[in-house]
């Protein structure tokens, strides 16, 4: 199994899309965390990250996407893309 | 001398201690604006925001709280729903028990030329005539039925789950006035397959003024706002997100109303519909048959509707309009409504147009002895 990242942050579109993804992650037993953090943030503006803690970051995604919750990047730790 | 209140059809009172706990405990915690900042208190307000949306989707029905948005009363909904689905060259369909929320709205695009309305017979009591009457009025370019759960005036029921279904059908969008329902009876969005209700908060939800919802069913088209502004959201872009709720939501929320929304919806599902359905027809069939045992007053509806409908009960005294009599059971401390109840489609189908009524709402908190004393008040008016 791969080894996870230490932390890892999706943006989402809306503090409302942030609460619907951290239950849906939630569901599928990934703890995330809601924070609205500027080194982590949408150059899109004003949004909110789930940071996720040795979680597959690429994962998480797909289950937000799957269930209609915007995810419009990711960022490592130390401010790189993820995709 | 204490105040009997028989208004709840208006707004319900009194509250849930609940409720008023949330109220006076509101700006110790939950001053910030929420879904804009990072900070302690904006999340926290934001959470609580959003445990709102939950307990609304969980109470009617939709998988997604995303889909609860919020709005400072039903009123707004219903406009939102009439300005944000119909186009140019649509057809609407209405019942002749509908609100003025919904029908000053939906006569104002009739008005521009945006669209066509037709206002469809009901049969309250004969719900296959009913729907029979709004199959017969569909047009190849009706666009949507917007029908009145419960009548504000005379509390008749609307078969809008069947409805619903002949929406479908017939593929048109099912939108529900929910102001006299919501809290009382279920309305199930998803598996009733409604696309669009408005409901109070104030109302059977027992949430402060102020306060409404709209429902958003998973299939239903995205609707154009009425206002477009800051949500919080992708805020380089330049047009409204069309993500819900935001698509709808402009502007910061009432959060204090929200929360005692929330308090209002935990307290209806902690006692359940069923039980606050059942309580409510109990003390309106009370007071139904106290009522017809008053000579000289007449009661629109009789207890078989009742038992059907929201406890919403309208009466009439010999020799006075509804206002009148309105004015004199507050002079002996009842607190109900009299005159038209801002639905004059109503009053015409049930000859009172002229007279209006004086109504009665029931609410959870009334009790038996207080509808025994507004029938005693109400005889001595007969008397005079």
């Amino acid at each position: 199994m791969p080894k996870q990242p230490e932390v890892s942050y999706l943006q989402i579109s809306s503090i409302t899309h942030a609460y619907r993804g951290q239950q849906i992650l939630q569901r599928h037993g990934i703890f995330a965390q809601i924070q609205r953090d500027s080194r982590y943030a949408s150059p899109r503006g004003c949004g909110y990250q789930l940071r996720l803690r040795r979680q597959d970051p690429v994962y998480a995604r797909q289950l937000l996407l799957a269930e209609g919750v915007r995810v419009l990047g990711g960022k490592d730790g130390d401010g790189n893309d993820l995709f | 001398m204490g105040m009997i209140y028989f208004d709840n059809a208006a707004t319900t009172w009194p509250k849930p201690a609940a409720v008023r706990e949330s109220a006076v405990g509101f700006f110790g915690r939950y001053g910030a604006n929420p879904g804009r900042s990072g900070h302690r208190m904006s999340m926290d307000t934001a959470t609580a925001v959003y445990r709102c949306r939950e307990a609304a989707a969980e109470l009617f029905d939709l998988s997604d709280p995303s889909r609860v948005v919020f709005t400072q009363n039903c009123t707004q909904g219903l406009n939102q729903i009439l300005q944000g689905a119909l186009l140019p060259g649509d057809h609407l369909l209405i019942s002749d028990l509908e609100h003025n929320s919904v029908l000053r709205p939906a006569y104002r695009l009739v008005q521009q030329g945006r669209i066509q309305m037709d206002v469809v017979e009901t049969a309250p009591g004969d719900d296959d005539a009913t729907l029979e009457a709004f199959s017969r009025a569909v047009r190849p370019n009706t666009k949507m039925m917007l029908v009145t759960h419960c009548s504000n005036v005379f509390g008749f029921r609307m078969p809008v789950e069947r409805l619903a279904a002949l929406a479908r059908q017939r593929h048109i969008l099912m939108a529900v006035d929910g102001a006299q329902s919501a809290g009382v009876f279920d309305i199930r969005c998803e598996r009733d397959g409604y696309d669009y209700v408005a409901v109070p908060g104030h109302k059977g939800l027992y949430g402060p003024t102020g306060t409404g919802m709209l429902l958003i069913g998973r299939d239903a088209p995205p609707l154009a706002p009425m206002m477009s502004g800051g949500t919080g959201s992708l805020s380089r872009e330049l047009l409204q997100p069309q993500e819900l709720p935001d698509a709808l939501e402009s502007g910061t929320l009432n959060t204090f109303g929200i929360l005692g929304l929330l308090a209002g919806i935990r307290f209806v599902q902690r006692v359940t519909t069923a039980q606050i359905r059942e309580r409510e027809h109990l003390l309106a069939q009370r007071l139904c048959h106290g009522l017809m045992k008053i000579p000289g007053v007449q009661v629109y509806g009789d207890a078989k509707s009742l038992e059907k409908g929201a406890a919403v009960l309208s009466f009439g005294v010999e020799g006075q309009t509804g206002e009148q009599t309105a004015q004199l059971l507050a002079e002996k401390g009842f607190a109900l409504r009299g005159g038209l109840h801002c639905a004059p489609l109503a009053h015409r189908k049930m000859g009172t147009l002229e007279s209006g009524t004086a109504r009665a709402g029931i609410g959870y908190f009334n009790t038996a002895q207080q509808v025994d004393a507004l029938c005693q008040a109400v005889a001595q008016l007969g008397r005079r």
